[in-house]
Order: C-alpha cells, then sequence, then structure tokens
C-alpha cells in the first residue's frame, strides 16, 4: 500500500512541473483577481433588504459580490479542470511513450497500485491547485468586501470532488487511450455532466423505446456534476447542510471507485 | 551435472495482431529455451528477430499468445519473483525531472527497502556505477553512459538472482562497455543469472558462456560459446621468442605432418584492448 504513495508522489512531482500547469494556474489567477476587482455594476444602488433589519448591503453591491464569487468559483472550476486534463491524461501513456513502464512494471508492485498511484498523483495536484486559487479568491474578497464566506469552503470542497470523479474518469481512460482522445473525451464529459437533468428529462419524456434506453444508460453512466455545483446556494448565501454534504461525497466516493476498478481491471492485463 | 534452471520456455510463441485480430507479426514461433543459474545467456539476432519481445516475455510485461514462460518455477508475472529479477532496459528511461538519488530512492521504496538499508544500498551501488558525485545532478543532464550507468545502478539496487540486460553496450564507447562488461562478469562471479541481448557480437563473445540465435521468431541456434565458435580441425598454438630458423623448421614439420598451413605471423591486438591501454596510460601520465 506504501508504493500507492510513492507512485503518487512521483505521479505529482511530474504533473506539477509541467509549464502548461502553471501558464494555467497564472491565468485563472489573473481572471480571478479581475473577476472580484471589476466594478460590474453601474446602475443606481437600489435597497432590495430591509434597513430596518440593520442590513448594510444595498441590492447592487450585494448583486455584486455574488457575481464576482459566481465568475471566481467558475474561474477555479474552469482553470481546474483544464490543468487536470492535460496532466491526468498523460500520464500512463507518457510512461508507455517513455518507456519508464518498463522498468516500473519490473518492480514488484501490483498494477492495481499503479493506477491508483496514478490517480493519487492527481488528487494531490486537485489538492495543491484548488486551495490555491481558492486563497487568491478568498483574499480578493475579503479586500474587496470585507467578507468571508463560509459557503464558500463548502463549494470548494464540492469542486474538489467533482475534479477527483473528473480525474478518475481520465486516469481509467489513460490506461487505453492515446492523450488527445482523452483529453477530448474528458472535457466532453465534463460538459455533458452538467447536462444530466436534460438527459433524464428527455428519458422520462420520450416515447421512442431504443431512445429511451439510450438516454437512460447515458443518464445513469455520465456523472451528475450538477450534484457537486453549489454557486446558487453560495449567491443566496444558503447554508449547505451536512448530509447533502455527506451524499455529494458518498456519490463522488462510489463514482471515483467504480472508474478506478475498471481501470485496474483494463490495466492488469495491457501489454507495454 | 544437473544445474538449476532458473528461465524456462516452452513453445514460446507471439502474434502481434492488427486491431480486428489479424495476424500482423508472428514476432516468436515455438521457442524452446532454458537459461542455467550462475551463466550469462546472450540472445543474438537481427534487428526484428524477437529478442526484445523474449525479454518482454521474460519479464512479465508481455503475454505469449501460446507456450510457457517459467522464471524460477514460476509466471513471470507473480509479483512475489519480480524482487529476483532485475532489467535494465536498452535506454535507461529515466524520470528526467528526478536526480540519481531521488530516482534511487523511488525504485528502493518500491522494493520496501527500509530507511538505512535504503541509504546503503543506494550510496553502494553509486560508488559502483561511479555516480556517487553526480548523484544531486537532474537525470536529464545525464550523458547517455551516464544514464546506462543509472539503469545498471537500479538494477543492482535490488541485489536480484536474475538479471536481464537488453542491449546493454550499445551506444557506448569502448571505455563505457568494458565497465558494464566489467559489472556483468562480477555478476556472474556474485553467483547472479544473467540474460543479455545484443547485436554487437564482439561484446557478447567477451563474456558469454551460452547463446541462442533468434532469426525471424524462430530459435536458430543454441550451444556454448567454446562449442559453436571452435573450429575443431583447426589448431592455433601461440608463441614468444621464436628464433627464424625454429619457425622454419615447425613449419616444415606441419607440411611433413599433413597439416594445412592456413597462416603463420604476428597475432594482432583487439583494438579495444589497445584503446583501453592507450587512454588508461594517458590518464597516468596526465
Amino acid at each position: 500500500m506504501k508504493n500507492i504513495w510513492h507512485l503518487g508522489v512521483v505521479s505529482y512531482k511530474d504533473s506539477i512541473r509541467k509549464r502548461i500547469l502553471w501558464v494555467f494556474l497564472i491565468f485563472s489567477l489573473i481572471l480571478i483577481v479581475f473577476a472580484v476587482a471589476l466594478e460590474v455594476m453601474s446602475l443606481e444602488r437600489s435597497s432590495v433588504f430591509d434597513k430596518t433589519a440593520g442590513l448594510e448591503a444595498t441590492g447592487a453591491e450585494a448583486t455584486e459580490e455574488k457575481m464576482a464569487k459566481d465568475m471566481g468559483i467558475a474561474s477555479i472550476a474552469i482553470f481546474a479542470v483544464l490543468i487536470l486534463l492535460f496532466t491526468a491524461s498523460s500520464q500512463i501513456p507518457e510512461e508507455v511513450e517513455g518507456r519508464t513502464l518498463y522498468t516500473l512494471l519490473t518492480f514488484p508492485i501490483r498494477r492495481r497500485y499503479y493506477v491508483l498511484g496514478k490517480f493519487l498523483g492527481q488528487l494531490l495536484v486537485v489538492l495543491t491547485i484548488v486551495p490555491a486559487m481558492a486563497v487568491i479568491l478568498y483574499v480578493a474578497l475579503f479586500l474587496k468586501y470585507g467578507t468571508l464566506d463560509a459557503v464558500m469552503l463548502k463549494g470548494i470542497y464540492a469542486l474538489v470532488l467533482q475534479l477527483a470523479v473528473l480525474a478518475s474518469v481520465s486516469v481509467m481512460v489513460s490506461t487505453f487511450a492515446p492523450v488527445n482522445f482523452n483529453i477530448i473525451f474528458c472535457f466532453i464529459l465534463f460538459l455533458a455532466g452538467h447536462t444530466t437533468g436534460y438527459i433524464g428529462t428527455a428519458a422520462r419524456e420520450t416515447g421512442v423505446l431504443p431512445a429511451k434506453w439510450a438516454l437512460t444508460l447515458l443518464y445513469t453512466v455520465i456523472p451528475n456534476f450538477e450534484y457537486f455545483n453549489l454557486s446558487s446556494e453560495l449567491a443566496l448565501k444558503t447554508n449547505v447542510s451536512f448530509p447533502y454534504l455527506l451524499s455529494v461525497t458518498l456519490y463522488a466516493l462510489v463514482y471515483i471507485t467504480i472508474m478506478l476498478t475498471i481501470a485496474a481491471a483494463v490495466f492488469r492485463d495491457r501489454q507495454v | 551435472m544437473s544445474r538449476n534452471v532458473v528461465v524456462r520456455t516452452i513453445d514460446l510463441t507471439k502474434v502481434y495482431r492488427t486491431f480486428w485480430g489479424k495476424t500482423h507479426v508472428r514476432a516468436l514461433d515455438k521457442v524452446n529455451l532454458e537459461v542455467y543459474e550462475g551463466e550469462i545467456f546472450a540472445l543474438l539476432g537481427p534487428n526484428g528477430s524477437g529478442k526484445t519481445t523474449t525479454m518482454k516475455l521474460l519479464l512479465g510485461i508481455m503475454f505469449p499468445t501460446e507456450g510457457k514462460v517459467e522464471v524460477f518455477g514460476k509466471s513471470p508475472r507473480d509479483v512475489e519473483i519480480k524482487k529476483d529479477v532485475g532489467f535494465m532496459p536498452e535506454e535507461s528511461y529515466l524520470y528526467r525531472f528526478l536526480n540519481a538519488d531521488e530516482t534511487l530512492t523511488f525504485y528502493a521504496n518500491l522494493m520496501g527497502l527500509d530507511r538505512t538499508e535504503r541509504k546503503r544500498r543506494i550510496n553502494e551501488v553509486l560508488e559502483v556505477v561511479g555516480l556517487t558525485e553526480a548523484r544531486r545532478r537532474r537525470t536529464r543532464e545525464y550523458s547517455k553512459g551516464m544514464s546506462r550507468r543509472i539503469g545498471m545502478a537500479q538494477v543492482l539496487l535490488k541485489d536480484p538472482k536474475l538479471v536481464i540486460l537488453d542491449e546493454p553496450t550499445i551506444g557506448l564507447d569502448p571505455m563505457g562497455a568494458r565497465e558494464i562488461k566489467d559489472v556483468t562478469l562480477e555478476l556472474k562471479r556474485r553467483g547472479k543469472t544473467v540474460i543479455l541481448s545484443s547485436h554487437l557480437l564482439a561484446d557478447v563473445q567477451d563474456i558469454c558462456d551460452r547463446i541462442a540465435i533468434l532469426h525471424r521468431g524462430n530459435l536458430v541456434t543454441t550451444d556454448s560459446v567454446e562449442n559453436l565458435l571452435t573450429i575443431e580441425d583447426t589448431w592455433e598454438i601461440v608463441v614468444r621468442n621464436l628464433r627464424e630458423d625454429t619457425r622454419r623448421r615447425v613449419e616444415q614439420v606441419i607440411r611433413e605432418g599433413g597439416g594445412e598451413l592456413q597462416s603463420i605471423g604476428h597475432p594482432r591486438e583487439s583494438l579495444e584492448s589497445l584503446f583501453l591501454k592507450t587512454i588508461k596510460e594517458k590518464d597516468i601520465r596526465g
């Protein structure tokens, strides 16, 4: 089991040194700061909240803060996904092409531990870049609005789970597919994962049986990334309940387990 | 005298197929081999003869289409026997962002070595391969010879019973090649079994006990170097300080005895030994 950690650390070191990661990271930090600093609302401020309740924020300012948070979180999500796609998709193919895998597989490590190590490496990448971007967002929001939002922390947590699910899919695909296919497939999956609601609705409403089956299958198989999306709760400063976070975590764990089980099964018989 | 069989292949066949399942290349065709404990065994053959395929099958990173491979009596896919098998690939494919120390630490960790043992072995193998001074340099800065030495270091780190070397001397200068050959002979001296593949025949002839020649996936011959290379009906006599009149009398005796004198003259030193001697003398003189 220690081998999983050692493999994960090397995988992490390999990913974190890639230039494209740093390019995306710098762009994301610029965008986050820009999103917060930009004066979105130029309309006259009108009161939305009851002043007698003692609230100081005007409606325009509250909307500005909401949009800044939305854009900030969205920037983190988009760039984290891009970074993850480029790092996770290349892990195994690069080792096959670079032939470091030849030497590695002659050591006493189980192939499934190799796969788990690769996933762990990508998880460590997520746990590095997302907190880094989140800290910048928090600092920027605090400097602009003087607020520290605890609900946003839950949103960040849900985002990390979402990225972990995506990482597991990418690692699974990388056990048999080349890098380009992996990047495109996972990006499409990421987009599709935010539209599973529509797929579910279409599956229920269609009368064509093969289409119903196909859509139901897609709805079941495609990860429901909207489940991890807490942007409306963030916007309304609604508290996210612990049972909801637990259910999101369990969903992520089950999906990741399935993906890594498939990855291990495929890689067990992979010839290099 | 019975000898322990370390590696055995039984009708080993490997067929590469296209995506649609059609036979693309028959890389190995019913190859039967045995490699005995403590010998240096060479797989020879031109490019595409099946040497690398055989090695990958012995290592368990590729699987036979038909037939069987046994390493220490078990399948090479068995994780336990991998502790006893070391492999140095043709190119030392390294994690280029790690230095030598980090590379060997990574491999030592995979071996499950504890901290003390890990440090001891790493220091030892770096000393053996002559990379102690360069241990903190990233491997992407290494020359070909240095990369090959790190490749050998990770093999020695394991202290395996069976060592598999794929084209160990290719691309190296004569001194580098000599170092690899010396290390290989030292491995044999320590009781290890070595299987190497090469198409540099002079290097193989220097150090191997037995060889197998592959051609287009077929095993053409396998025997000891001694048996294969000895020309039975020809004698070689090497003499020092022979006077001219004695030489003429020797020639006459040969002719009278019915022998056919093939050649007589001064033997030639090998180019390798001349090169090594010259460089060494230059180093001493400074």
